[in-house]
């Protein structure tokens, strides 16, 4: 289980998450859902020990993962995997840009050849193995990402934004994807989306962020369909809700 | 000169240079090219001035770093007692200053051209502080090979600090450069022309290998102008 508990960030005067508590337990699929800019990427950098936060706790299996030390913290991130909003590839082929993790895992070379093709024909891309990653479209881009993410086998899952580059048709075997990693193989699923008919196909809890404050959090049905807060039916309804 | 003796002697030119410049151009990159790389690496105090300083020494006169060195090497120098002056040796130190800069200048602004985000999947993978140097040192192989073909042309066509440290002495420190110099200033164009036409292939060749290297499994890199768009 992975679990923030009141975490707070700020980057100079601006605060961007003002004590922030998340549970994700495996085999459960977590959504952060908000506008832009309310912190939801954020809260993702600091689960995955890419940001410190100003103050908060969070625990991986009831471990403080603040406290770790250095070796420690590379472990932690080698058990869990992040896909960016935006796709971060490699100058090399696709095969390469999806095996780097398993050869940074020093994973023996043809364990990992079997893997990296079952994680490219997963996202449909292994027709593409020897291309260059920098000549993928925008929506391969991000599920080259999700199979480099996919392939090291992680116990958690953090995803920002994961279907926000994708068509109709590349979003469905996304989403298949992330809902067989949570039912299957019990992973932590976090992801965030500002897109409330993805956050209710996809999510079994879900946590309301506006403006770095969680605004209400539950279980996915019940917020998306009875939402407690009026900020939250507003968002769900369309509506502006800023200031 | 007979014909024996001609192609004696342009052999020795020949094989002086690149063996000079060879030396110098490996030797620098050895050294430039990790200091280039931590410079991209970290931040520090004074590294705005740093890098200014470099920037600035990459446009170094090559006769003021020849005339520099001159002066240490000779009798009164402070590098006088090794007797390296009028040597192949001095050449080689001549280039190896002037190929310092443009290495570690060029590989720097590669290093730094490395996207963030990249940085940032490469620790969020779970990478080691050695592991992420290797990737991002691999993303930036381009600019860096780049940075030793770009120091290889200046140094295999450099001529004034040679001249200065080496001498010109046949047989000896005769390089293509001070060779075309000398046949030049004695009416020989024949022969300075075909030592230039000798310089421009054999950079060629050796340019020619240095960027498919750079090119090789990636094709031509950078903006592209869309075809058919006036």
């Amino acid at each position: 289980m992975l679990r923030l508990r009141d975490v707070c960030k700020s980057f100079g005067t601006r605060e961007i998450l003002r004590g922030i508590s998340l549970e994700a337990e495996g085999g459960r699929i977590s959504c952060i859902i908000g506008p832009n800019g309310s912190g939801k990427t954020t809260i993702l950098r600091i689960a995955d020990l890419l940001e410190a936060p100003d103050a908060g706790e969070i625990a991986f299996n009831g471990d403080d993962v603040l406290a770790l030390g250095p070796e420690e913290r590379i472990e932690y991130r080698r058990r869990m995997a992040m896909v960016f909003q935006q796709p971060a590839l490699y100058d090399l082929s696709v095969y390469d840009n999806v095996a780097i993790g398993l050869r940074i895992r020093g994973i023996d070379k043809v364990v990992a050849g079997k893997r990296v093709e079952e994680a490219l024909k997963a996202v449909n891309l292994y027709d593409l193995r020897s291309a260059r990653a920098h000549s993928l479209s925008g929506g391969e881009a991000q599920r080259l990402c999700l199979a480099g993410a996919m392939v090291v086998e992680p116990e958690g899952l953090l995803l920002d934004e994961p279907t926000a580059n994708l068509d109709p048709a590349n979003t469905i075997i996304v989403e298949e994807i992330i809902r067989e990693y949570a039912s299957v193989k019990k992973g932590i699923v976090v992801f965030t989306t500002h897109n409330m008919f993805e956050a209710k196909r996809l999510a079994d809890r879900i946590l309301f962020l506006m403006e770095g404050r969680a605004i209400e959090e539950g279980d996915a049905a019940k917020v998306l369909n009875n939402p407690k807060e009026d900020m939250t039916a507003r968002f769900l309804k369309g509506e502006m809700v800023f200031g | 000169m007979d014909i024996t003796e001609i192609f004696y002697e342009v052999i020795s030119i020949t094989a002086l240079s690149f063996r000079v410049t060879g030396i110098a151009i490996a030797s620098a990159a050895l050294l430039a090219i990790p200091l280039g790389s931590l410079l991209g690496l970290f931040d520090f105090r004074g590294k705005r001035v740093l890098v200014t300083l470099i920037n600035t020494l990459m446009g170094l006169p090559p006769v003021v770093v020849g005339l520099i060195l001159y002066l240490t090497l000779s009798r009164s120098g402070a590098l006088g007692p090794l007797d390296l002056l009028y040597t192949p040796m001095a050449m080689i130190m001549a280039q190896f200053i002037m190929a310092i800069p443009i290495i570690m200048g060029l590989s720097y602004s590669a290093i730094s051209a490395v996207p963030q985000r990249l940085v940032e999947r490469t620790i969020s993978l779970g990478a080691t502080r050695n592991q992420l140097v290797i990737v991002i040192i691999r993303e930036a192989r381009v600019g860096i090979l780049a940075s030793i073909v770009a120091a290889f042309g200046g140094a295999i066509s450099e001529v004034g600090a040679i001249m200065l440290v080496g001498g010109n002495i046949r047989y000896f420190t005769r390089a293509l450069t001070t060779a075309i110099v000398l046949y030049t200033n004695m009416g020989e164009f024949g022969m300075a022309i075909a030592l230039g036409l000798i310089l421009l292939s054999t950079s060629f060749v050796i340019n020619l290998f240095l960027t498919y290297l750079q090119m090789k499994d990636q094709g031509t890199r950078g903006p592209k102008l869309p075809k058919g768009v006036d």
